[in-house]
Formats: C-alpha cells, sequence, structure tokens
C-alpha cells in the first residue's frame, strides 16, 4: 500500500489505455508518454502495462506502507527516497515508512513534462473494460475514476516471482530514439481526410512551420499556435468518429492535436493524424515549446511501432541478463 | 556451468580475440549471452596505467559515462567527498546503464577515463583518496 501526502494536480491512475473500447465511445486514456511507462515496468521485472501513476505538476509526495520497488521514469524529475537523491529510470527500492518526494525536473538533455511513478507488482485498482487507466470523463476506472488527492491509499499488486529487481537504469528512449526537424522535436504524421481540402499554403505551413504547444494543452487535446491553416472552401461535416493522434482543424484555423482522453467523435476538418508510434512524444512536449510535423507513410508508421516494441523488447532482455549476472555474483 | 564474474572475464577475453559476434550459452542454471559492441575495441589497461589499489575499476564491459544521460551535470568533479556506495559514474550497454558505485568514503582525485570510452573488465575508471570515519574532510 501507498500513501498519497501531496498530490500535486491530475496525478492519475494510469496504464497502456482501453484499446477497443472506442465502438462503446469510451475513449483511449493510458499514459500519455507509454514508452516511459513500459521502460519503467520493465525495470521492475513488471508486464508493460502495469498500472503507474502520471505525474504531470510537482511535487508529489507519498509514503511507502510496505517495502517496495519503484522506479520513476518520463521527464527528468528530482527524486528523493528520505531526502537521499536517486536516479530517473533506474530501479530503487523503499522501505516500510520511506517517504518519497517527486520534485520538479531538474536542467536536462531531454525537455519532457511528465513523470511516471512505476511499482513493483503495478497498482492492484480494479480493472474497468480491460484497463486500470482511469477515464475521467466517464468517471471510472484509477482511483475511483478521478485526479489522486491527499490521503488516497493504493494497493500494490504482488511482485512477479523471480522479478527481483536489478541495480540498473535504462536510457531514456527519446536519448536512444531521437527524432527532430531542423533542431525542434519532431512526430511523424499522416495526412487525413481532409488534408487535400486546405489551401497549398496552409498544407505547406503544417508540415513546415514549428507549431507551439499552448497552455490549453492537456491529457484531452494539445492546442497549437502556428500560422493560419485555411479551407479551400468552408466545410461543415457531420460528427464522426476520431482516435488519439488526429489533428483538428476548427473555425480560427489553429490545430488541436487530440491526446489520450480526447472524445471518440468529433466534427471539425482532419488536416493530419499523429502516428501511434510517436504520440508519447508530443505527451512529453512541455507548455510553450514548439513541435514540427513529419509527414510519414502507413508502412513507415508501422514499422515505427515496431521499432519502439523492438526497443523495449531489447531493454527488457538486457535487464534479465543482469539480474542473472547479479544473482551468479 | 556456473555463471561467476572471473567466467564471463574470461570468456569475453576468448570472444575478444576471435571473429564472433556473439556466443550464446545456457545450462540448468541459466543463460549468458555475450555480443560485440559495435565500435572500436574495449581499451585495455596498458601496463602503465595498471589499477593502483584503491582505484575504481570497471566491473562489465561498457560505454563509460560520466554523468546521467538526461544530466547536465556528471555525477562527481574532482575534489568530490564521497560516501561508500555514491554513484561515481555508470557504464552503458546498449540500453541498459549500470552504476560505477564508490567502493569506500573517499574524495574524488582522479577520473580515469574519457567519457564515451569503451572499457573492458578491469579498466580503472577513478581514483579515490581514502577517507576513514572521523577524518575531516
Amino acid at each position: 500500500m501507498i500513501e498519497i501526502l501531496t498530490p500535486g494536480a491530475l496525478a492519475t491512475v494510469q496504464d497502456l489505455g482501453r484499446p477497443g473500447a472506442l465502438g462503446w465511445g469510451v475513449g483511449l486514456s493510458g499514459a500519455m508518454d507509454d514508452m516511459a511507462l513500459a521502460a519503467g515496468n520493465i525495470l521492475l521485472g513488471n508486464a508493460e502495462g502495469a498500472a503507474a501513476i502520471e505525474i504531470p505538476v510537482f511535487p508529489f509526495r507519498l509514503r511507502f506502507e510496505s517495502a517496495a520497488g519503484f522506479a520513476v521514469t518520463g521527464a527528468n524529475a528530482t527524486i528523493a527516497l528520505n531526502g537521499r537523491r536517486l536516479l530517473p529510470w533506474w530501479a530503487s527500492r523503499a522501505a516500510a515508512g520511506d517517504l518519497l518526494e517527486i520534485a520538479p525536473p531538474e536542467p536536462a538533455t531531454w525537455r519532457a513534462s511528465r513523470a511516471y511513478l512505476c511499482l513493483a507488482g503495478g497498482l492492484a485498482v480494479a480493472s474497468v473494460l480491460g484497463s486500470r487507466s482511469t477515464q475521467l470523463r466517464g468517471a471510472f476506472g484509477g482511483h475511483e475514476g478521478r485526479a489522486l488527492r491527499e490521503g488516497d491509499r493504493l494497493p500494490l499488486g504482488t511482485q512477479a516471482a523471480g522479478a527481483a529487481r536489478a541495480d540498473a537504469g535504462l536510457l531514456p528512449p527519446a536519448l536512444a530514439l531521437p527524432l527532430e526537424a531542423d533542431g525542434t522535436p519532431a512526430v511523424r504524421a499522416l495526412p487525413a481526410a481532409e488534408h487535400d481540402r486546405f489551401t497549398a499554403a496552409s498544407r505547406e505551413a503544417f508540415w513546415n512551420q514549428p507549431w507551439k504547444v499552448t497552455p490549453q494543452s492537456d491529457r484531452y487535446g494539445f492546442r497549437l499556435a502556428g500560422p493560419t491553416l485555411e479551407p479551400l472552401a468552408p466545410m461543415e461535416l457531420r460528427s464522426h468518429g476520431i482516435v488519439p493522434g488526429v489533428v483538428q482543424v476548427p473555425h480560427g484555423g489553429q490545430p488541436i492535436v487530440q491526446m489520450r482522453d480526447a472524445q471518440p467523435s468529433g466534427g471539425y476538418p482532419k488536416i493530419a493524424t499523429v502516428i501511434a508510434a510517436d504520440l508519447w512524444r508530443l505527451g512529453q512536449a512541455p507548455i510553450g515549446s514548439r513541435i514540427r510535423f513529419l509527414r510519414t507513410s502507413w508502412d513507415a508508421a508501422v514499422e515505427a511501432l515496431d521499432g519502439n516494441r523492438a526497443w523495449l523488447a531489447e531493454a527488457r532482455r538486457l535487464l534479465d541478463l543482469r539480474r542473472l549476472q547479479e544473482d551468479a555474483a | 556451468m556456473t555463471l561467476d564474474a572471473a567466467l564471463v572475464a574470461t570468456l569475453s577475453r576468448w570472444l575478444d580475440a576471435t571473429d564472433i559476434d556473439r556466443l550464446e550459452l545456457s545450462g540448468p542454471e541459466g543463460a549468458l549471452t555475450l555480443a560485440r559492441t559495435p565500435g572500436p575495441a574495449p581499451q585495455a589497461a596498458a601496463p602503465g596505467d595498471a589499477a593502483r589499489s584503491g582505484d575504481v575499476v570497471s566491473t562489465s564491459l561498457g560505454v563509460f559515462l560520466e554523468r546521467h544521460p538526461l544530466a547536465v551535470r556528471p555525477f562527481v568533479e574532482i575534489g568530490d567527498a564521497v560516501a561508500q556506495g555514491d554513484m561515481l559514474g555508470c557504464l552503458r550497454v546498449g540500453a541498459l546503464l549500470t552504476p560505477v558505485p564508490a567502493p569506500a568514503a573517499g574524495i574524488v582525485t582522479h577520473r580515469l577515463q574519457a567519457p564515451g570510452t569503451l572499457v573492458g573488465y578491469g579498466t580503472p575508471l577513478f581514483r579515490l583518496h581514502p577517507l576513514h570515519p572521523g577524518e575531516p574532510a
């Protein structure tokens, strides 16, 4: 069991999301940086999709009521266990009664906004529609379907047999698999249904100009600021199904990228869709930072997803070897 | 087969002398994979740089890092006092990072490898001036 002492704001229980529920009108949810959540779980010998805490606002403090392994991944947070500094992206261990503080990110070689607290055994909250992610709109999943509050107590799952921790860390995928365009962090995207119904100048601007992440950006969607995107003729669409990654252009011409807590339907014209393999890069982009869109193909998008999976599988293999070495030592 | 560090070191040396890129062994006690890291061959400790007693040596093969890859500052600077177990550096093999901890309390007097150097087993990494409990830093 862990007890939340300082919840920050909008910290939620997340896993890899609730795919397959869009047909019931239930959004995807899940970690904004699914690579960080999966890597943290791998560090602890958990299944990749074990439930963890997504922390977007700092500081976050908790008390361990029992001994537990943990790892803090994502942003380069300042991590202290009973005041002793710990490394990010590293498997650590707490004793019963220990206090963990996750304070604002330090200057880092990768600018990111969200930290993930992964725990050995995962958070044992109930699975709803196949996921432990918090569904804020529907107020279910996670812990009571809401953001964490002071005094919340969350149960830990049983650690898998043979998943003893290794004293080891992982290189963050943002550094191992960097993606930039002209020095600006980038995400790959595919043209969407209404792409060709925007002016040539607008299409050119979308793919070649940097876009600023505005303060109106959260788990539901990222509102971007940049050149005005104009349709060739006004478009009135019926409401239709949309997925996280879809880039809508409402009247006003400033795009909105749908994120993990997006509604499952919408009616704005769509200029592009950020590929699933790169949504984590956008999910970590701090407010005020700039991003670029790189046009890609369906085949390259599928290949990128395979690349992410291969990176995680290799991380798990190297950690398994390390545990074997430590057991032999 | 017993997978101890000496066996792994011996196998690594044998493998290094061949064209073999990857060796996999498995037995009742577990499995071992040794793979060649692309890039220059690991620096063998030259006779002149033989580890002095008290030097912190590499216990594994990897790329020596003086700072965490996310950090802008090194784990320790020359002249820092460290406690036993404090992290001095780390070694990277692929995505995996392993620690180089201080074996005892001391003052860091030398960093013996340039960051980014591929090091082998037993390569000296740091020199510490020992500090004993009660001795002023």
